[in-house]
């Protein structure tokens, strides 16, 4: 129940209890004042009466010395009392009782006849002589009387009067009273309500808006202008709501700022980590390039002493046999076979330890600019023997300026095109293609070389494997698995780079990069 | 009047080997030594008109032998060639690409074209010699190289 609603219960209630009391109070004062005014009244009109009476009656000790008779004085006496008293307009009659309760003088009542005043109540007068008393007569009308008893002649003179008359007058007031009151208590309630209203909007606002704050609305701003309390609390309130909005907007400039920040900081973290990681590669590339150059020296020593010490047997070999085989005419077909064998695999042997030279010892040579395309060509002139076995077709787009030169090996590169020309036939099928194309890359000062074939290509797994010393998949005896890394050393002796692509059943594409010389006008004339 | 070839191996096998091949031609006369210091010596009193040289012998290498006889006028244009078990291929020196169509013709198998090594270059641009000839060779090559570098002298010299 809102506070508006048990203030005006609570006030009504009381208000109601206030106008209750006020109406008791009042009535009951004004009753007793009725009482006493119309005792007063009353007494005075029996002391009237009494007077008349005394004056009769000393008028009958006068003219005559003996008490007159009762009945005498009474017709003396009442029709000038009846016309004293019994007139229109009067509102109260008083009537003469004797001592047995007989009317002596009554209104509209015969004489001698009973009163309608039960006897109890007559009795009681008798006895007390004077004052008043209340009775009700056999029709249930109930009475007011003032009495007092003439002691001469015993008489009780009783003005009687219907207690709604005694009380008319109060009545009407406490009427009058109550309609007023009900007036004001009307018009307070309807007062109060909008007092009550006035008070309480300014607090429903403050409500309202506190509900709108709590649920995180900042931007309602509250409509109370006034000077007392509650006009205080409700610009403390704005105040607080402000300084509350403006908070929780910092707070939220604090949060995007942090936000950024983190975000920036994730960012440059990334970076750093990008830049860790390629550090990290650069150094895992650099740690195997080592790596590779100590086996390439150690190899380098091995096989140049290998191939000394095989060299000059072989050569010993070699010519012994053609010189028996030219002494010996008339050889029979096994001999000859034998001696072939011998020399195939005297040369099989050379060839191993050729590979092997050819591998470790290119470091001797002092470069100068070589032409490249004229070393593709020339490489290309020595494969084609090779290559016409098995009608492979080769393909040439050369978008490298004819002039174009790298500072390098003739032979040394000679032979990388070479090598790998020849895996080219040797992994093509009859009549396949194999592609030469170059051209240059400015950007970077690099003359691009590619190879490709359309052979068996290279398993993923065996692709990091190809360059590296002794890894051949050719059979036994027909590859030394020297030409690959001869090829990877070369290049990079020149440092170039190459690279290997390759898918299974469709082919190989090797791509050479080799830094190119600036050749001046003159000298490419 | 024969061709006097000086033959130099510290494999005494091998200089008999190429002492016989040479002489079965019955084009040349034919001189042999086992070592640098010997070559020197034989040399200057034998006068060859061509020279087989070893490169790696113990003691005085083929080079050093060259480099002594080069420094004499009467071998200041004998023509030498370079035997060694370091190089790739033979090769023969006519300044320009000829030479390598020389020396590939003389090969039977189309890889073994590309190995012209470093080697040869460097003996051809320090030493001049005339033709380097990686061992192994065949007699054939061998008499091929001797015939062809005659045949070059007579021209040159005509």
């Amino acid at each position: 129940m809102s506070v508006q609603n048990k203030f005006f219960i609570f006030v009504s209630v009381v208000f109601s209890c206030a106008i209750l009391a006020v109406l008791l109070v009042s009535s009951q004062k004004m009753y007793d004042l009725t009482d006493r005014e119309q005792e007063q009244i009353f007494s005075h009109k029996l002391e009237t009466m009494m007077f008349k009476l005394q004056e009769y009656h000393n008028d009958f000790q006068r003219a005559s010395e003996q008490p007159a008779d009762q009945q005498e004085i009474r017709q003396h006496i009442i029709p000038l009392l009846r016309q004293m008293y019994y007139w229109e307009g009067v509102s109260s009659y008083p009537m003469i009782l004797d001592s047995r309760g007989r009317i002596v003088m009554h209104p509209f009542m015969p004489e001698g006849a009973r009163a309608d005043i039960p006897g109890k109540a007559i009795q009681t007068m008798l006895r007390r002589g004077q004052g008043q008393i209340e009775y009700s007569d056999s029709d249930g009308g109930t009475y007011w009387s003032s009495f007092r008893i003439f002691p001469p002649w015993n008489w009780l003179v009783v003005f009687t009067l219907p207690i709604e008359m005694k009380y008319q007058n109060v009545v009407g007031v406490e009427k009058s009273l109550f309609l007023v009151m009900i007036v004001i208590f009307g018009l307070t309630m309807f007062v109060l309500f909008f007092l009550l209203r006035h008070l309480m909007h300014p607090v429903m606002e403050l409500i309202r808006v506190s509900q709108r704050i709590a649920q995180g609305d900042f931007d309602v701003p509250m409509e109370i202008r006034r000077a007392d309390e509650i006009g205080m609390l409700a610009t403390n309130f704005e105040i607080m709501r402000q300084a509350l909005k403006r908070k929780v907007g910092e707070l939220e400039t604090h949060k995007t700022t942090l936000m950024d920040q983190v975000q920036k900081r994730t960012e440059d973290l990334m970076l750093l980590n990008d830049d860790l990681h390629k550090t990290n590669e650069d150094l895992k590339e650099a740690q195997r390039q080592v790596i590779q150059n100590e086996k390439m020296a150690a190899i380098g020593q091995l096989s140049a002493g290998l191939a000394h010490e095989i060299k000059n047997p072989l050569t010993i070999i070699l010519l012994s046999i053609e010189s028996m085989e030219a002494q010996m005419e008339d050889l029979d077909d096994k001999t000859r076979k034998f001696i072939g064998m011998v020399k195939n695999a005297a040369d099989r042997a050379n060839k191993v330890v050729v590979e092997l030279l050819n591998f470790s010892r290119f470091s001797d040579v002092q470069f100068k600019p070589v032409i490249l395309q004229s070393v593709i060509e020339s490489a290309l002139t020595l494969v084609h023997n090779h290559a016409g076995i098995k009608n492979i077709v080769f393909e040439t787009d050369f978008r490298c300026p004819e002039w174009v030169a790298v500072n390098g090996g003739r032979t040394l590169l000679q032979q990388v095109f070479f090598n790998l020309l020849i895996n080219a036939v040797d992994a093509s099928p009859a009549g396949g293609r194999i592609r030469v194309e170059t051209f240059l890359d400015m950007s970077v000062h690099q003359a691009v070389i590619t190879l490709s074939d359309q052979g068996c290509g290279i398993a993923k797994d065996k692709l990091d494997k190809i360059f590296e010393p002794f890894y051949t998949t050719k059979e036994l005896g027909f590859g030394t698995g020297l030409g690959l890394s001869t090829v990877c050393s070369i290049v990079e002796r020149h440092q170039g780079h190459i690279e290997v692509r390759s898918e299974v059943g469709a082919g190989t594409v090797f791509l050479i990069r080799l830094p190119v010389i600036s050749v001046t006008e003159g000298e490419r004339s | 009047m024969k061709k006097k070839i000086m033959v130099v191996d510290d494999e005494i096998d091998l200089t008999m080997l190429l002492e016989h091949i040479f002489l079965s031609t019955g084009l040349y006369d034919v001189v042999t030594a086992n070592s640098g210091k010997e070559a020197q010596k034989i040399a200057l009193q034998e006068k060859p008109d061509l020279i087989f040289l070893d490169f790696l012998m113990p003691e005085v290498r083929g080079d050093q032998v060259l480099q002594f006889l080069r420094s004499r006028p009467e071998f200041e244009r004998t023509p030498v060639v370079m035997m060694s078990g370091l190089g790739g291929d033979v090769y023969l020196d006519e300044h320009d690409e000829r030479g390598h169509d020389e020396s590939c013709s003389s090969q039977d198998s189309d890889e073994n074209y590309s190995r012209v090594s470093a080697f040869h270059e460097g003996m051809i641009e320090k030493y001049h010699v005339t033709a380097t000839l990686p061992k192994p060779f065949t007699s054939q090559e061998l008499k091929t190289l001797a015939e062809t570098i005659f045949r070059q002298e007579e021209a040159q010299g005509g």
